[in-house]
């Protein structure tokens, strides 16, 4: 499982995917974040993290795809897939590496960007009553997007075992991504009570909201971790059902 | 041999795999709601806020725990739908503050009525004709008692923005609490006839809010109610009626006697006395009744052009005593990181006569509370001639103990050079110490309404202070540079990948 990892992750370096998602995340996180802090600063507005991270939700969406789009697809279309179904390696070993191999492109690029709250450190009014605890709130925050990344990543892996096609695999990803982000919109057009609590109790956006509240929400770390595995353990039962086949 | 379905062994692993995965899915789910649930009855969250806007303090745990297994039942009623609750920060901030007291008391249930497809569940609640209620509100109930509250009821705002810069929600709810299980609810008299400021000030609100039940009171005509504990005299233009005219012949009425024997059944004054109300009034009568209580007042204004708020001097920022009874009310500001400031405006002296005195059997002890710096000066209200500098007491009051059965009574006067001392523009500002002193001075009075303790929940305040410059290189650095130092590295190692593999050919 370890020569997969491996390999998957030399492929994110020696190749150009793995340094267009990190150069695009960056540079998009990087200017939400001025434009949520210091550009809030001099309109005489304050910081509004709780907005940055929205956001950051969004260019995940559209994002994470990109990493995830050849997990499998290109193993398909290369028909090095038998290569897989027949190693010594287990399913669930295969799945997880790649899936690893693909957390740990996100997971390094993310903490790249927490370095942004050293302006949130340098730059506080030191005058105010009560500021930011930039590390307690960069903690939270940092779990809840790094477990939701997860989530989001395992859709994109299993969505790529279905199909041998990256784009397809990617658009696809962006789609069930994106739906499962603002699909808490549709409530306020809705007025059965159990309907809207059904959505929301299936929309990242609104199980994310609880820490731009400044509460850590248990709940919401379970259901990413929960739709984590739940994804990872589809893709395995795609490739029992080929093996087998 | 059996042959039928599972015979076919595609179909039989195949269901058992499609079971398997159903199985999977639907567990994770009943899990994910299960928890789900748990999470919000059992409030299984954690606080990452610095100033803990999630929580119920000591002090409310002290004051409402002796309900506790009585037949008190709180409800705290949302007039929408809990999803429709937590959408809005506010709002969320409200409901997480009620489900703290719920989890905390088993007295008190939160309760939600989607008041637009059941109206008729808050018909109720509607008092009058007029009374307007809205998605917004929320209802502490107990029993057929009830308050209704507007959603920024909760929330306290700046006074020049109007941005709501901090949560009150478990003083409102804790107060409430208290106010409505009382087994009496104590009075508060603003006497009128004298020309006071009284229903129209924020004085008036804060005693309102505070738990008291606030009334007006007419000496002249009116008796005082057994149940009144404090009586607040806001800006008197003219003296109180004694027992005596000025040309010495007997009144009709007599409001001196009915204060002095309101003090002396263990009621409390308060006194705010404006300058230029003296300067043309003599109030011999209100006079004569502070000296007895070792209190004068004085002749001048106070200005500090070092010490104050204003250009022009006036609004003094109050220097706090240190030292004996006085020290007590202002003990838990001054232990504060930041100390507020509190502002006394356009005040005059108050003097201390004596500091104790004996009296009848009781004994009578005069501290002061607040004072000025020892660089302001005292001025002529007519002339405006600088009479002397040095430090001048603003805010002064005596007490007076007496043993009844063994046990301490206290009864206080409390007397401020100015009625501006409750001017809306400081009492409602949390900037100013002005409410603090108030609220203080209410507990030292003994009300158990007052859950003074319970302190304002601060947002955070994450403002930067950055220069077009700073920002400008920020942005560059942020959008541009790190990003084109990645795409650098990309671009080497894949040259080189390139060149490797070519090189292998």
């Amino acid at each position: 499982m370890f020569a997969i990892y491996k390999k998957e992750l030399r492929s994110y370096f020696t190749t150009p995917s793995g340094y267009i998602y990190m150069a695009s995340f960056l540079a998009i996180s990087g200017f939400l974040f001025c434009l949520y802090t210091v550009q809030n600063a001099l309109d005489g507005s304050t910081s509004d993290l709780p907005g940055y991270y929205k956001m950051l939700i969004y260019v995940m969406t559209v994002l994470l795809p990109v990493l995830t789009m050849r997990s499998f697809s290109e193993e398909k279309k290369q028909r090095t897939e038998q290569l897989l179904l027949t190693s010594p390696v287990s399913l669930s070993g295969m799945v997880a590496a790649k899936f690893l191999a693909a957390y740990s492109v996100f997971t390094l690029t993310y903490l790249v960007t927490c370095s942004y709250y050293t302006i949130i450190g340098l730059y506080s009014d030191a005058d105010q009553l009560v500021t930011t605890d930039v590390g307690t709130t960069m903690l939270g925050y940092s779990i809840a997007i790094l477990l939701l990344g997860g989530a989001f990543i395992a859709i994109g892996i299993f969505i790529s075992s279905l199909t041998e096609n990256q784009i397809t695999a990617a658009v696809a990803t962006i789609a069930v991504l994106l739906l499962l982000t603002v699909i808490s919109l549709l409530t306020q057009y809705i007025g059965i009570a159990p309907l809207r609590e059904l959505i929301k109790f299936l929309s990242v956006q609104t199980r994310f909201v609880n820490f731009t509240y400044g509460i850590f929400d248990f709940a919401a770390l379970l259901y990413y971790a929960c739709v984590m595995g739940v994804f990872l353990f589809l893709t395995v039962r795609v490739y029992e059902k080929r093996r087998w086949a | 041999m059996k042959k039928g379905f599972f015979a076919n062994k595609k179909l039989k692993y195949g269901s058992i795999a499609a079971g398997l995965t159903a199985a999977v899915v639907v567990f994770a789910v009943l899990v994910n709601l299960a928890f789900t649930a748990l999470c919000q009855k059992y409030s299984w969250y954690v606080d990452m806020t610095p100033e803990r806007l999630y929580g119920v303090s000591e002090t409310s745990v002290s004051l409402l725990s002796p309900l506790e297994n009585t037949d008190t039942q709180i409800r705290i009623i949302f007039l929408q739908d809990r999803d429709r609750v937590t959408e809005s920060y506010y709002s969320n901030l409200v409901y997480q503050c009620a489900m703290n007291f719920s989890q905390q008391f088993n007295f008190v249930t939160v309760d939600f009525i989607d008041m637009e497809a059941h109206p008729q569940q808050v018909e109720k609640y509607r008092t009058t004709a007029a009374t307007q209620l809205g998605k917004q509100n929320v209802i502490v109930e107990n029993g057929s008692d009830f308050r209704v509250f507007q959603l920024q009821a909760f929330f306290y705002s700046d006074s020049q923005t109007n941005e709501l810069i901090a949560m009150n929600a478990e003083y409102k709810i804790t107060s409430t609490i208290l106010q409505m299980t009382a087994k009496s609810t104590p009075i508060a008299y603003f006497t009128v006839g004298h020309g006071e400021t009284t229903e129209s000030s924020s004085l008036w609100t804060l005693f309102s809010e505070a738990g008291y039940d606030v009334r007006t009171i007419d000496l002249s005509r009116e008796t005082v109610d057994p149940d009144g504990k404090v009586m607040i005299i806001n800006g008197p233009k003219y003296d109180f009626i004694g027992a005596y005219e000025s040309d010495g012949a007997l009144t009709e009425v007599n409001e001196m006697d009915k204060l002095d024997d309101f003090m002396d059944g263990q009621g409390n004054v308060m006194l705010f006395m404006d300058p230029e109300a003296t300067a043309t009034q003599d109030f011999r009568n209100l006079r004569e009744l502070l000296a007895d209580w070792g209190i004068a007042l004085g002749d001048t204004v106070i200005r500090d052009t070092s010490n104050s708020v204003s250009v022009d001097g006036y609004s003094l920022v109050a220097q706090y005593e240190t030292e004996g009874l006085g020290a007590s009310i202002t003990k838990a500001m001054r232990s504060l990181e930041t100390i507020p400031k509190t502002i006394v405006h356009y005040a005059m002296p108050i003097n201390t006569l004596w500091e104790s005195k004996s009296i009848d059997q009781s004994v009578r002890k005069v501290s002061t509370i607040l004072k000025s710096y020892p660089t302001s000066e005292s001025l002529s209200l007519s002339t405006s001639e600088s009479l002397g500098t040095g430090e001048y007491d603003l805010m002064v009051f005596s007490q007076d103990s007496i043993y009844i059965d063994n046990e301490p009574h206290y009864t206080y006067l409390t007397v401020c050079g100015t009625s501006d001392f409750c001017a809306e523009e400081f009492l409602s500002s949390s900037a100013f110490g002005n409410s603090d002193v108030l609220y203080a001075i209410m507990k030292v009075m003994g009300k158990e309404v007052v859950p003074a303790d319970i302190d304002l929940r601060l947002f955070e305040d994450n403002s930067l202070v950055v220069t077009n410059t700073q920002a400008r290189v920020w942005t560059v650095c942020l959008t541009a540079v790190l990003p084109a130092a990645v795409i650098a590295v990309g671009a080497v190692v894949y040259v080189r990948r390139k060149r490797y593999d070519e090189n292998e050919k």
